[in-house]
């Protein structure tokens, strides 16, 4: 089960197929709403997660340990290019 | 069909995502042994007779940690489930749960791609293939072949662990000399001796998890032999970097009295019965049954040993503590 927002015919998995009306999960609530988990048809499967505290929390600090992962990798190939630059320019190097 | 109107809700609160943090991620990486990396890939760096940029060294050898924790990921990738059996082990990330096989897998290849990235632009293309062969080598050759297969695994294995000073090296020379050569050789004669000491007082970790571990495979008193052998042949080599004239006096004074101690541990096992006592090991890596003391002396002793002798280099070669001794070297 995957989560998804559309099936695999590219249409919205929150619209009826042949109404075009939007689809409500069984609490009546718009399906566009909840967070459910969706068959391979694009129907809810009836599963509804949440995530605990605990797992956004976690999921929180991934966020930004590959952020700051992915910047920190981007400032370094720059400071290594510009000091490479410098020492081939210092050098003579062409 | 399930249809909405069907359906019924089960609202689940949790489960869908992982709770891992990335300490987890970062204990994949294997610290401890990064450290050690970096120390034996500094002192290789140090010695080495080039005038290197710092900033570029310092960046290159933050790749090499780099590329060692990401080989350190593979490897608790694969062996997830030999971890999951050992005690020493049970508590790594991938064996608890916290982290997923596939994640530790998916850190492993992107850690390695970006680490050896970024030593060929830090440093030179010699350094980067000699990282990406070592984390090939250790990961592959080491991890998923040798470690399962036969009891020489960490005497070919240990070539990965070899790797650091060497790469140092060519970080700041861009060629592989007869002195790194010493140097990787140095690392991969020690592995033997102090890998087994390791095992001889863990061998039923290793039984129990079906790894043939030397003391598993041939024996205590065979592996008390071995360590012995590989012992004398690794105190006697520690002394070639004199003779080249990468070590001075302070060198050389360290490697003949820290060989003698680590002669005489290694003599104090062959005589111990070390390895052979039937009781069930405890958890902590140096908790140690009454005759396994002498092995557990030696493993401890042994990173010492490694620490000291490239310690000494460190300090001849940048803190100008080098005087050759009569006859010999620069």
């Amino acid at each position: 089960m995957v989560p998804s927002e559309s099936d695999n015919n590219g249409t919205d998995a929150s619209q009826d197929a042949a109404s075009g009306e939007e689809r409500k999960d069984s609490s009546g609530a718009p399906a566009s709403q909840n967070f459910g988990f969706y068959n391979r048809e694009g129907v809810p499967s009836g599963e509804h997660y949440t995530l605990s505290p605990e797992e956004e929390a976690a999921r929180k600090k991934r966020n930004v340990a590959i952020a700051l992962s992915l910047v920190g990798f981007m400032v370094v190939v720059f400071l290594i290019t510009v000091v490479q630059l410098s020492n081939n320019i210092a050098n003579g190097a062409g | 069909m399930n249809t909405p109107e069907n359906a019924s809700v089960h609202r689940v609160k949790g489960g869908a995502v992982s709770t891992a943090s990335p300490r987890d991620y970062f204990d994949l990486m294997k610290p401890r042994v990064m450290t050690l990396v970096v120390f034996t890939a500094f002192s290789g760096l140090i010695a080495a007779p080039v005038d290197v940029d710092p900033f570029l060294a310092l960046i290159s050898i933050f790749a090499l940690a780099v590329g060692a924790g990401a080989a350190g990921a593979l490897n608790m990738a694969f062996d997830a489930d030999i971890d999951a059996t050992m005690k020493r082990t049970q508590k790594r990330p991938v064996p608890r749960g916290a982290v997923t096989p596939a994640d530790a897998y998916g850190l492993g290849v992107v850690a390695s791609i970006l680490a050896v990235l970024t030593m060929a632009l830090a440093a030179n293309y010699l350094a980067a293939g000699l990282l990406a062969f070592s984390i090939f080598f250790y990961a592959v050759i080491y991890t998923m072949i040798l470690k399962r297969s036969t009891p020489q695994n960490i005497v070919i294995g240990g070539a990965a662990g070899a790797f650091p000073p060497m790469i140092g090296w060519v970080i700041a020379t861009g060629e592989i000399s007869l002195d790194a050569v010493i140097l990787f050789m140095i690392i991969f004669l020690w592995t033997p001796p102090h890998s087994w000491a390791l095992a001889l007082y863990k061998s039923g970790d290793y039984q129990a998890a079906n790894v043939p571990m030397m003391p598993v495979a041939k024996g205590a008193k065979s592996t008390r032999l071995q360590i012995l052998l590989y012992s004398i042949v690794l105190v006697i080599f520690a002394g070639a970097p004199v003779l080249t004239g990468l070590g001075g006096i302070a060198y050389a004074a360290t490697s003949l009295g820290g060989g003698a101690l680590f002669l005489l541990l290694a003599i104090r096992i062959f005589n111990s019965r070390a390895g052979e006592a039937g009781s069930a090991e405890d958890g902590a890596l140096y908790a140690v049954r009454a005759g396994d003391k002498a092995a557990r002396d030696l493993f401890a002793y042994s990173i010492g040993y490694l620490t000291f002798l490239f310690t000494a280099l460190i300090a001849e070669h940048a803190f100008g503590m080098y005087w050759a001794l009569p006859g010999l070297g620069a």
